[in-house]
């Protein structure tokens, strides 16, 4: 067991990490015993695993994640959604509703365009994406605005358990909401939606510089005191 | 310029370089907004942007592979980009590089992860002075990465060649008009195996052996770039000012 690089260090694709028995989750490719990175990110090295969580990429689905979708097509019975991953999403009508509705004209339900929160309920051999916004907190949402950053991003929109998220709820009144896919919807007052995204996109942009939370702190105290 | 000019002053080549040196090259990465990944490469005086689009599903759908991820590249030429205006549009020139480029990248690639999809990288070279396919798929490698599609390695590419009975390493604009040969490479460095390999000119059996050594080292040089390139972007100056 012997390792090449630092822990939280980046590292681009092809760069040797260890070398040695070690567990390894995504984000690295094994050749023999040498374990190589796959991706353009950051090393997580804790005791014999080894991941890397890359800076770059496109969001791919994974069952049980929260996603935020538009609604690009309508089918007979099912509807396609953008939900930045490689391929579209398809939602089906006994899916969708809490209560029985006409289904005679999908349209009058979703309408393309309209921002929908689901449920993966399952990601198939083909990568074919199976919605599901049954249950209480998925559906439209209706005003608001959908922010979009890198999906890869996400985890430091919520912070160490839901850290920034919450002070961004907190000092703006806003209500969000995080899909793991990397949009973000918001609603609250027109000002402070606009201090939001400005934070968000800062934190999109800075998200592998550490000191995150205390400086997205700092810039929301000096724009709320305006 | 006359064909029997001399290539050598002093031991050194016409622009000042040593047989084994490189042109001066500089990377920048993510370049391009809208594009899911993008580079900016000058080497010596070409210059070169690249962006990728993908992985999204693949059209025309005939093309779709069940199980793998198809890589389209294109290589375009500006019109401005050489001494006389060169014709706009796509040109047998074009075609081919964009083929060679497509099999430089491809064995780096894990395609199998996005089955049915598409990858595309467009080459756009905006100036031109020899070596642009090497550049170009240096900056490709390096966009693929910046667009954060997994891969086994980056692919440094360099060419290496003949004039005056003497092996060189990347070629200049009058060594490649007037040269003997010109040895485009890529190479997969893990692996250690060449992913490009033409030939334009006559070379004997040593001397391409040498040319090869020679490239290869050429090759791991660029690499180097590749990775201090990518790695730049992400420690930025304001990091290091906390």
């Amino acid at each position: 067991m012997e390792y090449f690089v630092k822990d939280r260090a980046i590292v681009t694709p092809g760069m040797v990490i260890a070398k040695g028995p070690f567990r390894y989750e995504y984000g690295v490719d094994k050749f023999e015993d040498t374990i190589i990175s796959s991706v353009l990110g950051i090393v997580y090295i804790e005791n014999d695993g080894i991941k890397v969580v890359p800076l770059e990429g496109k969001y791919m689905p994974k069952r049980g994640d929260d996603v935020i979708g538009t609604v690009v097509g309508i089918n007979p019975l099912s509807w396609d959604l953008d939900i930045n991953a490689p391929y579209l999403a398809n939602l089906h009508v006994q899916d969708a509703l809490r209560y029985v509705k006409d289904t005679s004209n999908l349209e009058r339900i979703f309408k393309v365009g309209d921002v929908i929160y689901a449920n993966v309920k399952e990601v198939g051999e083909a990568s074919e994406i199976v919605l599901q916004s049954k249950e209480r907190p998925y559906g439209k949402l209706k005003w608001g605005r959908v922010v979009k950053i890198h999906a890869t991003r996400v985890p430091r929109v919520i912070g160490k358990k839901g850290s920034m998220i919450k002070l961004l709820k907190q000092m703006t009144k806003c209500e969000i909401t995080v899909g793991q896919n990397g949009n973000i919807w918001l609603k609250g007052e027109r000002q402070m939606e606009d201090i939001v995204e400005r934070a968000i996109l800062k934190i999109d942009k800075e998200a592998h510089i550490p000191g995150l939370t205390d400086r997205i702190k700092k810039i929301l105290e000096t724009e709320l005191s305006r | 310029m006359e064909k029997d000019m001399k290539f050598f002053i002093d031991g050194k080549r016409i622009d000042g370089r040593a047989k084994d040196e490189l042109r001066p090259i500089k990377i920048e990465v993510g370049v391009l907004k809208r594009a899911d990944g993008s580079s900016y490469i000058e080497w010596g005086d070409n210059k070169i942007y690249c962006a990728v689009y993908g992985p999204r599903e693949a059209y025309p759908r005939f093309l779709q592979k069940t199980d793998r991820a198809i890589l389209k590249c294109r290589y375009n030429m500006a019109s401005f980009a050489v001494d006389e205006r060169k014709r706009p549009g796509p040109s047998r020139r074009g075609v081919e590089i964009g083929k060679v480029t497509q099999g430089a990248l491809e064995p780096a690639l894990l395609l199998e992860n996005f089955p049915k999809c598409m990858i595309e990288v467009n080459i756009e070279v905006i100036q031109a002075s020899a070596g642009t396919r090497c550049a170009g798929i240096t900056a490709a490698s390096v966009a693929l990465a910046n667009a954060g599609i997994p891969m086994k390695e980056l692919v440094p590419a360099c060419a290496a060649g003949k004039v005056e009975d003497q092996i060189v390493l990347d070629l200049c604009k009058e060594e490649d008009n007037y040269g003997q040969a010109d040895l485009p490479l890529a190479l997969l460095p893990r692996k250690n195996e060449f992913s490009l390999l033409q030939m334009d000119g006559d070379l004997t059996e040593d001397q391409l052996e040498e040319a090869l050594e020679l490239g290869r080292k050429g090759c791991l040089e660029v690499f180097e770039i590749q990775k201090q390139a990518l790695k730049k972007k992400y420690i930025t100056e304001d990091v290091l000012n906390e």
